[in-house]
């Protein structure tokens, strides 16, 4: 019985390699920058103070231009032909998306960058739905 | 009768190192191979050179001690195109090119562990791009 055991216990392990901790995705990497171009507008609304209302539009537009970047990752990388079968207005979706980040990265309209939100929010759910986050996150954070 | 259990016992010993060239059991690591292999999952493999379709064991070849499980795309004369069933978690061919047909000697043909997974493991088409 202890030989069969033997037998059946592997001594070579074979490698499923993938170089680098890859396919980790999230659209709340996305969501984050949005939210924080909202804030921004925000804060620059509130203030009179010149100099902080310059900052405010520099900031916002970067963290705009990382939404589109964390979008665009999501759509060439995570999402797969096989999804787009389950979610046909899949690429529609991310053009609008990223349109939307483009709108707010030129102007400082609230408005618009709520209307981003809700548009990642719509993002989030074909990834929840596709499985995304069993397959894409570490498991184990604490809730 | 003692000639004859010693060559009982050497008969033994050659066939069980025979049937040790030619047979192996090896455990998964890595999830390049997911949803069909997994972490952990332990198969057997045999001696088999490489045909498209089916997953096979091949040397690294940027780090010849590592022992890679694919699946083979394609062979042709630059050799063989392997791939991760997960592309978007598989470090392959698309990144070390192709690996000579020599090193591909071993082919995955069924899992036995866990047991309510266990069972043949077939051939299969592969996904067609070459980029990441």
């Amino acid at each position: 019985m202890r030989s069969l055991r033997s037998l059946l216990q592997p001594r070579r392990v074979v490698d499923a390699h993938c170089d680098i901790p890859c396919g980790v995705y999230d659209p709340e990497q996305a969501r984050i920058e949005a939210e924080s171009c909202l804030r921004i507008i925000e804060k620059h609304d509130a203030s009179e103070d010149k100099l902080f209302r310059s900052r405010c539009v520099h900031v916002k537009e970067e963290r705009a231009e990382l939404v589109k970047h964390h979008l665009d990752v999501l759509w060439h990388d995570y999402f797969k032909p096989e999804h787009l079968e389950a979610h046909p207005d899949l690429h529609d979706t991310f053009w609008k998306a990223t349109k939307q980040a483009s709108k707010v990265k030129q102007s400082m309209d609230a408005g618009a960058a709520k209307e981003l939100l809700s548009m990642i929010d719509t993002i989030d759910e074909m990834w929840k739905a596709t499985g995304g986050p069993e397959k894409t996150r570490v498991s184990g954070r604490p809730s | 009768v003692g000639n004859r259990l010693a060559w009982v016992a050497i008969t033994a010993i050659a066939a069980a190192w025979f049937l040790r060239r030619r047979v192996d059991v090896v455990e998964v690591r890595g999830s390049s191979m997911a949803p069909v292999l997994v972490p952990g999952d332990r198969l057997l493999v045999v001696r088999s050179g490489p045909r498209p379709g089916r997953i096979v064991l091949a040397n690294d070849p940027r780090e010849p001690r590592r022992e890679l499980i694919k699946r083979v795309g394609r062979v042709d004369r630059a050799g063989v195109w392997l791939v991760g069933d997960d592309p978007s978690s598989s470090t392959d061919a698309r990144a070390f090119g192709h690996v000579p047909a020599a090193s591909v000697r071993w082919r995955a043909v069924a899992r036995y562990w866990p047991l309510r997974r266990a069972g043949r493991l077939g051939s299969a088409r592969v996904w067609a791009s070459d980029s990441f």
